[in-house]
C-alpha cells in the first residue's frame, strides 16, 4: 500500500448524486484498507445548489479538506461547477468530466464544454489530463439522469491512478446501491469504464 | 446497514452517524431531537434501528422539548441523548441552564452542532459558552472514529458526576466521513423506569436553586480534577520545546498535517484537548510552563486562548485569534498561514505553475449558482400566486419570512422575503409590523416551522388584533433537512401513523376568523384565493391565515420513483413558443432553461411534472408529454 494521501475532489450541482458517488468512492478506499475522509455539504445545497466534496484516503488522514492545487483528481459533473473549482486540481492531475451543463434558472451561459476545458488547458500550460465522458445522454440512454454519478465512478475506475480495484469499486455499488437499483447501476458503471479504459495517457 | 455493524470492524460513518453509534454502544434508551442541520443525521440514523433495539425516538416538535423528554428520560434513570443545531440550544436554552443546577440521573447528553461558515444556519454561534454560563461540561472530538468512542464514554461521565454534559461538534465534523472502528452494542434495553423523586432537586424555587448553583459549582470543579487525566486529551511534552501549541475539535487535525508540512512537528509540544469545559488547569499549565510561546489553535471564539491566559505566566507570549480569524472555518491553509505569523517563519509554499489570468477570465464568465427551489417545488407556485394577488390588488407589502427551504424565495425572481430572523420570528415581527408598518405585512412560514415556533406569535396577532396576511407554506413534511416526520404529518418518527396536528385547526382554534386551504399547484383559484384573504385583511384589520397546501415535490418524487412509478414531463412547443420568457423571468423553474440558440426548453432530467408552467405560458406553448403520471393531478 502507497503511503501517499489521495485527493479526489467531486463537484456538480445538488441532486446530481454527489453524495452517493462521495459515498461509493470512501466505501471501495475502505475496502482496500485505507484510512478514509469523506467531507461533504448537506443541507440548503440540496437541489440546484453548486457543491464540492472531498475524499481523501492514504495510511492515516487527519483532516477533511483538500488544499487548493492538490487534488490528484477533479471528477466533475456539471462544467460550470468544474470551472468554479478547479483550482483545487493539482497541476499534472486529472480531470474527468461529464459533458453537461446546467444552466443557473434565469441566467444566460453561452460558454460551452469545450470552451471550459480549452480554457483550463491553456491555464495550466497543457499539463493536466482532461477525460470528457458522455456520460449524461448515457444516463437518459439507460433510463434515468441519476446514473450519471455511476458512469462517472465507472471513468474514474478506468483510470487506475488511485490504488482502488475494479472489484473493489464493483463490492462498494453492491454494498451501497439499493438492491432494486443495483443492476441498472452496474451496468452504468460498465458504460463508463469502457469510455475510459485503454485510452489512458 | 453499517450503524449496526459488528464489535470490530471497521465502518465509514459518517460524524453523525458515529456519534449515533457510539450513543447505542452507550445502551441509550431515548433519543429526541428537532431537526436542524448539520445535527439531523443523529437522531435520524438512531430512529432507523431503534425498533430493533427497542429504543424510544422522537422527533420532537422544538429543541426545547427534545431536551425536556430527553430529560424526562434521565430523571427515570434512563440513558438519553438530544441534539440540536447550535442556533437550536438559544430554543432550549431555559430548560438548559435548569437542568445545569438540577443535575441528571440517568446519563443525558446533549448534543450541540456548531455551524462555522454558516454553511446552513443565521449564524456562527460557538455554543462552548452555554457550557460556562450553564455550569454544564463540554466535551469535543476531532475526527468520527474519536466521536464515536467519545459518544459512549460520555454517559458514563453524566451518571458518574450526575450532570448534563454537552457534546459539541461542527458542521465540518458532523459531516465528515470517516473510518471507525465499531465497538459491541448491549443487547437488552429497559423500555421504562421509575421517575426518581426528588423535589429539592428538580423544583426550582429559589430556595432550592441557591443550593443547587453552589453544588453545580462544586460539581465542575471535580469534573476538572476527572478532565485531568481524561484519556482522550493528548499531551506531548519533551521539555525542551521553545513551542507549545494547543488545539482542539477539527482544529487539530489541520493543525497535525500543518505541522508535518511545516516539518515543526518534533520540535515543538503540542496539547490535544477534547476536555474542553471545564479546561484542566494542570495539564494546561504544564505545557505553558516549560515553553516560551504559545499557539492555540481553535475555530470561533477564543474560548480556550482566554482561560490560557489566565494561567500563563508573564513573558510566555500566547497566540490565538490574533493570527487566526475569528469569522468562519478554519482549514490547513489557514492554520499553516497563523502559525508562520505567530513563530514569525515563512510558510509561503510554492505557487502551482498555473496561468491565474487565464482562470480568472474563465470564472468572470460563469454564473454564480445560488440554492434555488427544486423543481416543482410548490412554494415556487405559492410566491408566483400571491405576487400576482397583490399585484392585482394593487397592494405593497412587507414580507417577513422564517426558517426553511422557502427562504429562498428571497432570490430573484420572487424577492419575496424581507426579514429572517430565526425560527418563528415571521409571524413574530408581523404582528408588530403589521402594528407599526404603512404596508400590507405578510408572514411567510413553514408547515415545520409553524409548529416549531409559530404558535406563540400567532396567538399574539389575535390577541392584539394585528392586522396581517399569514401564509403557511405546508408541505407535508421538514423538507430542508431532509424530509423528517412533524405533528402535521400524521407519521412519528419510526415512521409509524400517528395523531395529525392541522394547522387550520390551530389557527382556528386560536382564534384566526378567516382561515383556508389553498392548492398551490392550482394557479388561476389559489390567485384569487389569496386576494380575497389580501381584502380580508386590509377591510377587517384582522389577521387571516391562508394554508398552501401541497406535498414536497422531491418528496412526492421519492415516493413515486420507489413504488416504480414514471412521472410527467413538460416540453415547450417551439412552434407556438413566442420567446416572450415570462416563464422564464417570473417563475424561475430550474427545469426551464434557454438554450445557447435562444431557445427556450425544459431539460428532460429535472423537469418533475407538476403542471404548474403550463397554467402560466400566455400563449399555451407548455404541453405535457404523455409520458406519465402528473404531479398536480395525485
Amino acid at each position: 500500500m502507497s503511503y501517499r494521501i489521495f485527493n479526489i475532489a467531486i463537484t456538480g450541482v445538488g441532486g446530481q448524486g454527489i453524495i452517493t458517488l462521495s459515498k461509493l468512492i470512501g466505501r471501495s478506499a475502505l475496502l482496500e484498507g485505507f484510512d478514509v475522509r469523506v467531507a461533504e455539504i448537506h443541507g440548503m445545497a440540496q437541489r440546484g445548489g453548486s457543491i464540492l466534496t472531498h475524499i481523501r484516503f492514504g495510511k492515516e488522514v487527519y483532516s477533511s479538506l483538500i488544499p487548493k492545487f492538490s487534488a490528484d483528481i477533479l471528477l466533475g459533473l456539471e462544467a460550470i461547477e468544474v470551472a468554479r473549482y478547479i483550482d483545487y486540481l493539482a497541476p499534472g492531475g486529472y480531470l474527468l468530466l461529464s459533458d453537461h451543463i446546467i444552466r443557473p434558472p434565469m441566467a444566460e451561459v453561452r460558454i460551452t464544454v469545450p470552451e471550459i476545458v480549452a480554457n483550463i488547458r491553456a491555464a495550466f500550460h497543457d499539463n493536466v489530463n482532461t477525460y470528457v465522458i458522455d456520460a449524461y445522454r448515457k444516463a437518459l440512454e439507460l433510463g434515468n439522469a441519476a446514473l450519471e454519478n455511476t458512469i462517472m465512478l465507472g471513468a474514474l475506475c478506468a483510470l487506475n491512478i488511485v490504488s482502488i480495484t475494479k472489484e473493489s469499486f464493483i463490492k462498494a455499488i453492491k454494498d451501497v446501491i439499493p438492491p432494486r437499483y443495483l443492476e441498472i447501476n452496474l451496468t452504468a458503471f460498465e458504460e463508463g469504464y469502457k469510455s475510459v479504459h485503454g485510452k489512458t495517457r | 446497514m453499517s450503524l449496526l455493524g459488528k464489535a470490530g470492524e471497521i465502518a465509514l460513518l459518517l460524524g453523525n452517524e458515529a456519534v449515533a453509534r457510539g450513543a447505542l454502544e452507550a445502551g441509550i434508551n431515548v433519543a429526541t431531537a428537532y431537526p436542524g442541520t448539520p445535527s439531523t443525521e443523529i437522531v435520524e440514523s438512531i430512529a432507523s434501528v431503534a425498533e430493533r433495539l427497542g429504543i424510544y425516538v422522537e422527533w420532537s416538535v422544538n429543541e426545547k422539548v427534545a431536551l425536556e423528554v430527553a430529560a424526562a428520560a434521565s430523571m427515570c434513570n434512563l440513558r438519553a441523548l438530544a441534539a440540536m443545531k447550535h442556533v437550536g440550544l438559544n430554543v432550549a436554552a431555559d430548560t438548559f441552564m435548569s437542568l445545569g443546577y438540577a443535575g441528571v440521573e440517568g446519563g443525558l447528553v446533549l448534543v450541540s452542532a456548531d455551524d462555522p461558515n454558516c454553511y446552513s444556519s443565521q449564524n456562527e454561534q460557538d455554543n462552548r459558552l452555554y457550557g460556562l454560563v450553564g455550569y454544564v461540561p463540554v466535551y469535543e472530538p476531532y475526527s468520527p472514529r474519536e466521536a464515536k468512542d467519545l459518544t459512549r464514554y460520555l454517559f458514563e461521565i453524566s451518571e458518574r458526576f450526575k450532570t448534563l454534559i454537552m457534546l459539541r461538534l461542527t458542521t465540518r465534523l458532523c459531516h465528515t466521513r470517516g473510518s471507525v472502528i465499531l465497538g459491541e452494542i448491549p443487547p437488552a434495553r429497559r423500555k421504562g423506569g421509575k421517575f426518581s423523586r426528588n423535589k429539592e432537586r428538580w423544583v426550582l424555587l429559589p430556595v432550592n436553586a441557591r443550593r443547587l448553583r453552589r453544588e453545580a459549582i462544586q460539581r465542575l470543579e471535580k469534573i476538572r480534577e476527572f478532565n485531568e487525566n481524561f484519556e482522550f486529551n493528548h499531551l506531548k511534552l519533551d521539555g525542551d520545546e521553545d513551542v507549545g501549541i494547543i488545539a482542539s475539535g477539527v482544529a487539530f487535525g489541520y493543525l497535525k498535517e500543518a505541522l508535518n508540512q511545516l516539518k515543526l512537528a518534533d520540535k515543538v509540544a503540542l496539547l490535544k484537548l477534547t476536555s474542553i469545559h471545564p479546561i484542566p488547569l494542570n495539564l494546561v499549565s504544564r505545557l505553558v510552563r516549560s515553553v516560551n510561546k504559545v499557539i492555540v489553535v481553535e475555530e470561533l471564539e477564543p474560548f480556550i486562548e482566554n482561560q490560557v491566559k489566565t494561567i500563563a505566566p508573564s513573558g510566555v507570549r500566547v497566540h490565538g485569534k490574533d493570527v487566526f480569524p475569528l469569522a468562519g472555518e478554519l482549514n490547513l491553509e489557514r492554520v499553516i498561514e497563523g502559525i508562520g505569523r505567530a513563530l514569525n517563519i515563512k510558510v509561503k509554499v510554492s505557487e502551482p505553475s498555473v496561468d491565474f489570468t487565464v482562470l480568472e477570465r474563465l470564472r468572470e464568465n460563469i454564473p454564480p449558482r445560488s440554492p434555488v427551489l427544486c423543481p416543482g417545488c410548490p412554494h415556487r407556485a405559492t410566491f408566483f400566486e400571491l405576487k400576482r394577488a397583490l399585484e392585482n390588488k394593487r397592494v405593497k407589502a412587507v414580507f417577513c419570512g422564517d426558517i426553511g427551504c422557502y427562504t429562498l424565495g428571497y432570490y430573484p425572481p420572487y424577492e419575496e422575503i424581507d426579514t429572517t430572523l430565526c425560527m418563528g420570528a415571521s409571524i413574530g415581527l408581523a404582528s408588530g409590523l403589521g402594528k407599526f408598518a404603512e404596508n400590507l405585512t405578510v408572514a411567510i412560514i413553514g408547515d415545520s416551522t409553524f409548529f416549531h415556533a409559530g404558535l406563540p406569535p400567532l396567538i399574539n396577532s389575535v390577541y392584539s388584533c394585528s392586522p396581517i396576511l399569514i401564509i403557511v407554506l405546508d408541505n407535508a413534511i421538514t423538507a430542508m433537512t431532509g424530509h423528517q416526520p412533524h405533528p402535521g404529518t400524521g407519521f412519528n418518527a419510526l415512521w409509524r401513523p400517528a395523531k395529525k396536528v392541522r394547522v387550520e385547526d390551530i389557527a382556528k382554534g386560536i382564534g384566526v376568523e378567516y382561515v383556508d386551504v389553498i392548492n398551490p399547484y392550482n394557479v388561476e383559484e389559489s390567485v384569487l384565493r389569496l386576494s380575497k384573504a389580501i381584502e380580508y385583511v386590509l377591510k377587517e384589520k384582522r389577521p387571516a391565515v391562508v394554508v398552501s397546501r401541497r406535498e414536497c415535490a422531491l418528496y412526492s418524487l421519492r415516493k413515486l420513483r420507489r413504488k416504480g412509478v414514471v412521472t410527467e414531463i413538460f416540453q415547450i412547443d417551439r412552434e407556438k413558443c413566442k420567446l416572450c420568457m415570462f416563464c422564464v423571468k417570473s417563475f424561475g423553474c430550474p427545469a426551464i432553461i434557454v438554450t445557447p440558440e435562444g431557445y427556450v426548453t425544459i431539460d428532460e432530467g429535472l423537469c418533475v411534472g407538476c403542471g404548474v408552467c403550463a397554467q402560466l405560458c400566455p400563449v399555451g406553448a407548455i404541453q405535457p408529454k404523455g409520458r406519465g403520471v402528473r404531479l398536480d393531478e395525485l
